[in-house]
């Protein structure tokens, strides 16, 4: 038999280009490495699936109807943090975002003060924040609302921030020629050009923050998530299986709502 | 028994243009035949049915006596190759690479899979690097397909269906993106392959001049239908405005004086049934 | 200058905008909210100071445990590795399923993208909490709900990716009789190469920050320890947790950035 089963790679020398073997070693070899870490195997993911359908009958019970009110309750209550969060921030990160801007801000300085501080703010992830937070002021949503604000204040600083500083020169060169002055120049010609993109931005973090808020009460600040880690601590799962439903109902809604949402706004 | 037969094929599409209207046609092994017409013709669709890129509404098409359906789709496109306006390679991939996708439809199932990790065998590897050889790019065999110029391009699409060893060439106005001077080495090409392998060809084009010049016979569209069917010589000035319309005796001057025929005498190349509707005059 | 008629002006009269209302009842609907959550501003700006004295509890970290945070904050990161790992092998081969003018049927697309919207739709957190009440603590069911939530976006990124590809390139490999998987290999995939790259390495970036919070439900990884120091009011520990973390975040989206570059 010839050897018409050599097979090659449609390459020069028939062997797959060099920088894509190195990139798979090198993944292959972080791989191993890592699994060692995080005490993975096959055999025990292999098992892990058993284990989860096993775990998944025991939301095979009748729904603890009872508590649809306080679910709602709870529900409009992770809502209610997001928003109000999303203000909170929105009044703040305006004057920071005119401040991060290249050319809206008054000194190089202060830009990058105001750049550097809302990169900080925005790397820790909500949850810590709320950890932080929670552990300042005690349970309840007050520290959901306080971790959310300052989170969306990193984020809409500098997506507003970026906004302004794509606003056309032009047009505020002719009211900067006029004679506008620097607060002026500001709220009559760059914020307005960059309001549509900003109405965009605040509709996505909305969204965002209501996804967030769901899941701060695992910390204890307020929200759904309270209800779900208790739940889960209680062995509840009548009541465990509508948290999840609910959260799923609410996540897909926003799914839904957002995009069209969007289009009618924008 | 002709190698392509098409029997009354309509094709309207979702907006209600009826790009196909009772088309019927019978193509003989061998032959370079040119289709001609203006836009919206009918002819890429009309050559898109073919290898069931179009799926035609109602009527049937037939290639080496096996009629086309959903289930014979991949075995009848292996034995008919085509080649695009655009050229329709994969850009990022190298030119060895775009020619070796001729070769996917004849693979054992075993090469099929090696296929998926981009694994060939030696003799389609073979197969590819003569095809290139053949349309003179052997030397561009490594490098990415979108270095390539237009024309260039047009070449490895041609290696491409070369490689599959096809029966049939398409060809969906392979000239119509390159300058003259290199549509015309195209279409030398292509008609060295008619001629050489003895492949059948059928090339959509708009260029009266091309179509005169290569065609072993000119089928001419406009509206979905047929109203030309005849040899180059055949195509005097009022061939040519029914198939264009009066537009086109300006555009290209011709005068019933160019030709010996007395105008509106319909000679056929080969005895091909044509209906006394679409007879030209 | 003509004299201006009687009560008439040159400008059309501009149009009534509702805006306002709209806002007025936003607004109304936020002070009832505030009220319903105790959050007033008596309660925001009284705790602002408690905050500050709080935060000051932060200021001198204590770094004495450094190589274990270290070696935790690796394990954060090896979590999200395998994490978006088992997220990218999902939406590999769901992602051409998903794609409009790839998919062999609508059935199939259907299916996949309905597939691909469940595993979207519960948090990563959430899921993360289910997986441990059924596999026990550690690091496993953080990876498992890693993976299973960001299959959903990878794959609907994957997917659209595909969906953007100009079409004849697809067109010029079917004609050759290629079938489903060789055009999805020869066409699909080479075509969107770099945008897959981009976004797995996001996915990868977001799964870090994820993976640092997991901890906090018993997912192993750095989240655990943080979780316990604030829990024992030990700031200083904290403190140095959280800025394992943030450095740690703040370098690799910087890694990123470099091998996005390096990529495009």
């Amino acid at each position: 038999m010839t050897s018409s089963i050599s097979l090659r790679w449609p390459t020069r020398r028939g062997l797959p280009p060099l920088p894509f073997v190195v990139g798979i070693a090198a993944l292959l070899a972080a791989l191993s490495f890592s699994a060692r870490v995080v005490e993975l195997d096959l055999g025990k993911l292999a098992h892990s699936f058993v284990q989860l359908f096993v775990f998944a009958g025991n939301f095979f019970v009748t729904p603890d109807w009872a508590y649809l009110p306080d679910l709602f309750a709870r529900m409009a209550e992770t809502v209610g943090m997001a928003l109000l969060a999303t203000t909170i921030a929105l009044f703040a990160s305006v004057p920071l975002a005119v401040l991060a801007a290249r050319n809206a801000t008054p000194n190089i300085f202060v830009y990058r003060v105001a750049r550097d501080f809302l990169s900080v703010v925005r790397a820790l992830p909500e949850l810590v924040w709320a950890l932080v937070f929670v552990s300042a002021v005690g349970l309840g949503p007050l520290p959901g609302v306080m971790a959310l604000s300052v989170v969306t204040i990193g984020f809409m600083g500098k997506l507003f921030a970026e906004s302004i500083e794509v606003v056309d020169r032009k047009a505020v060169e002719g009211v900067k020629v006029v004679g506008a002055r620097w607060f002026q120049l500001r709220i009559f010609a760059m914020l307005p050009q960059a309001m549509p993109d900003l109405i965009g931005t605040t509709m996505y973090i909305i969204d965002h923050n209501i996804r967030a808020a769901a899941i701060l009460g695992i910390v204890g600040a307020g929200g759904i998530g309270f209800d779900m880690i208790e739940s889960m601590h209680l062995f509840r799962f009548a009541r465990l299986i509508l948290i999840t439903a609910s959260i799923y109902v609410l996540v897909s809604l926003l799914d839904h709502i957002s995009p069209w949402l969007r289009e009618k706004v924008i | 028994m002709s190698l392509i037969r098409i029997v009354e094929l309509n094709k309207t599409f979702g907006n209600g243009i009826k790009a196909l209207q009772s088309v019927s046609l019978e193509i003989e092994a061998g032959s370079f035949v040119v289709v001609l017409g203006p836009s919206g013709a009918g002819k890429s669709t009309l050559l898109r049915c073919i290898n069931r890129l179009e799926i035609p509404g109602s009527g049937t098409v037939s290639v080496a006596g096996e009629e086309l359906n959903a289930a014979n789709v991949r075995r009848v496109r292996s034995q008919v190759g085509m080649v695009f306006q655009q050229f329709n390679l994969v850009g990022r991939l190298n030119v060895m690479t775009n020619v070796l996708t001729g070769r996917l439809s004849h693979l054992s199932v075993f090469e099929g899979i090696a296929s998926l990790g981009y694994l060939f065998g030696k003799t389609d590897c073979q197969i590819a690097r003569e095809a290139l050889e053949r349309v003179g790019l052997a030397a561009r065999a490594w490098d990415r397909a979108d270095r390539l110029s237009g024309g260039e391009q047009q070449r490895v699409g041609i290696a491409r269906a070369l490689a599959q060893r096809p029966r049939v060439m398409l060809a969906d106005e392979p000239v119509a993106s390159l300058d003259p001077v290199t549509g015309d080495g195209i279409m030398n090409l292509l008609k060295e392959i008619c001629v050489t392998d003895k492949l059948t060809v059928i090339v959509n084009l708009h260029q009266v001049s091309l179509a005169r010049r290569f065609a072993d016979r000119i089928v001419g569209m406009n509206s979905g239908r047929i109203v030309f069917d005849g040899s180059p010589r055949d195509l005097n000035s009022d061939a040519l405005k029914t198939i264009y319309g009066e537009a086109i005796e300006h555009e290209y001057g011709v005068s019933a004086a160019e030709h010996s025929l007395p105008a509106g005498r319909l000679m056929a190349a080969s005895p091909i049934p044509i209906s006394l509707a679409q007879r030209v005059l | 200058m003509p004299p201006k008629e009687q009560g008439a002006s040159l400008i059309p009269k501009k149009p009534q905008s509702r805006l306002w209302l709209w806002v007025a009842l936003y607004f109304g609907l936020l002070w009832w909210i505030a009220v319903r959550l105790d959050i007033t501003f008596e309660n925001l700006l009284t705790s602002y100071p408690d905050l500050i004295e709080y935060l000051s509890r932060y200021g001198h970290p204590d770094f004495s445990d450094l190589h274990k945070y270290l070696g935790l904050m690796g394990q954060t990161i090896a979590l999200a590795l395998w994490g978006t790992f088992l997220a990218f092998i999902a939406a590999l081969i769901l992602a051409p399923f998903a794609a409009r003018n790839l998919s062999p049927s609508k059935w199939c697309y259907r299916t996949s993208r309905e597939i691909l919207n469940f595993m979207r739709a519960m948090p990563d957190l959430v899921l993360t909490i289910l997986f441990v009440a059924a596999l026990g603590l550690g690091p496993l069911p953080g990876v498992l709900a890693l993976g299973v939530h960001t299959a959903g976006f990878l794959g609907k990124f994957f997917s659209e990716s595909m969906e953007r590809v100009e079409p004849g390139i697809y067109e010029g490999l079917a004609s050759t009789g290629a079938g489903f998987m060789q055009v999805v290999a020869f066409g699909g995939w080479p075509s969107v190469l770099r945008e897959v790259a981009g976004q797995t390495l996001y996915i990868f970036d977001r799964n870090v920050r994820m993976a640092s919070v997991l901890g906090l439900v018993g997912a192993g990884g750095i989240g655990m320890a943080l979780h316990v120091s604030l829990q024992l009011f030990e700031y200083r520990q904290a403190s140095a947790l959280i800025l394992v973390i943030l450095a740690t975040l703040i370098a690799l989206d910087y890694a990123s950035g470099w091998l996005r570059r390096k990529i495009a």
